[in-house]
């Protein structure tokens, strides 16, 4: 049963490719050349090009979903509110991994915490995501 | 780049868009998740017409940009077949002053609505905090 405290296992995504953020950048329409073009990266400061941020965003969102569906299945919890925080930049060759750990549950709610980082530890980016049934 | 506080209350849209599921397959396959009827939580990104908008407007470009943090609120989920309707507004700026630089964070937040057959029905709303650095002598 869930309960505060209860643990999102670690998950490890795929290495991020080139080919990972030109998909993204034409499925979600955010072709800022910072994650697409190495020389526009290193022209604004960047070491090179950076992943969207929404990228890591929407890996931590898909974990949440999945980790209530799967835990709490007869509730029907819907994903009312998800809140994502950007604390450093990944880059080509890096993955990320997402864990979390369950915050709160009550009588119609849950809200669970979860963070990526990379291959190194370094934490890239939070999630928040709440649920009601 | 001057401070942007004026800029506060700035608005674009309202905007339209057909979600088909061909739009949801391509982000699903992106962020390689299986596919689904519903489109993912983050799907909500598609629709930034109105922060690209206004971006251009203040004369920002897109490479000077880097995400600071993103929330959004749901109320219904988008389906292919959706017509989502949105728009976007400037709701606040902060300022940040280093000794060698100076950060704007520039929040914008979009409120979505679905159409189709059946009529229309709210999906949520986002806010998208953005910084622009600079650096200064």
């Amino acid at each position: 049963m869930l309960q505060s405290g209860s643990l999102v296992e670690v998950f490890e995504f795929p290495v991020i490719t080139q080919q990972q953020l030109q998909a993204y950048a034409e499925a979600s329409g955010d072709f800022n050349p910072i994650h697409l073009d190495e020389q526009e990266a290193k022209k604004v400061g960047l070491p090179g090009v950076i992943a969207h941020g929404m990228l890591s965003a929407a890996l931590i969102a898909e974990r949440a979903v999945r980790f209530v569906e799967k835990e709490a299945p007869l509730k029907r919890y819907k994903l009312v509110q998800f809140q994502t925080r950007f604390k450093a930049m990944t880059g080509l060759g890096d993955q990320l991994s997402v864990r979390g750990v369950v915050k709160e549950v009550t009588e119609h709610g849950i809200t669970v915490e979860l963070q990526a980082k990379n291959q190194k530890g370094q934490l890239i980016t939070t999630g928040l995501a709440q649920f009601r049934s | 780049m001057g401070s942007l506080k004026s800029q506060i209350g700035q608005q674009a849209g309202p905007f339209e868009e057909e979600i088909s599921q061909q739009r949801i397959a391509r982000f699903c396959s992106a962020i390689g998740v299986q596919q689904t009827q519903v489109a993912p939580p983050t799907f909500l990104t598609l629709f930034r017409k109105g922060e690209f908008e206004l971006l251009q407007r203040l004369g920002i470009p897109l490479s000077r940009v880097l995400h600071a943090e993103q929330e959004y609120w749901y109320e219904s989920s988008v389906q292919a077949g959706d017509r989502i309707k949105f728009q976007t507004s400037i709701t606040q700026v902060l300022e940040k002053h280093g000794s060698t630089f100076f950060m704007q964070f520039i929040t914008m937040e979009t409120t979505f609505h679905a159409e189709r057959d059946s009529g229309e029905r709210p999906v949520g709303r986002a806010k998208n905090t953005i910084v622009i650095r600079e650096k200064v002598n």
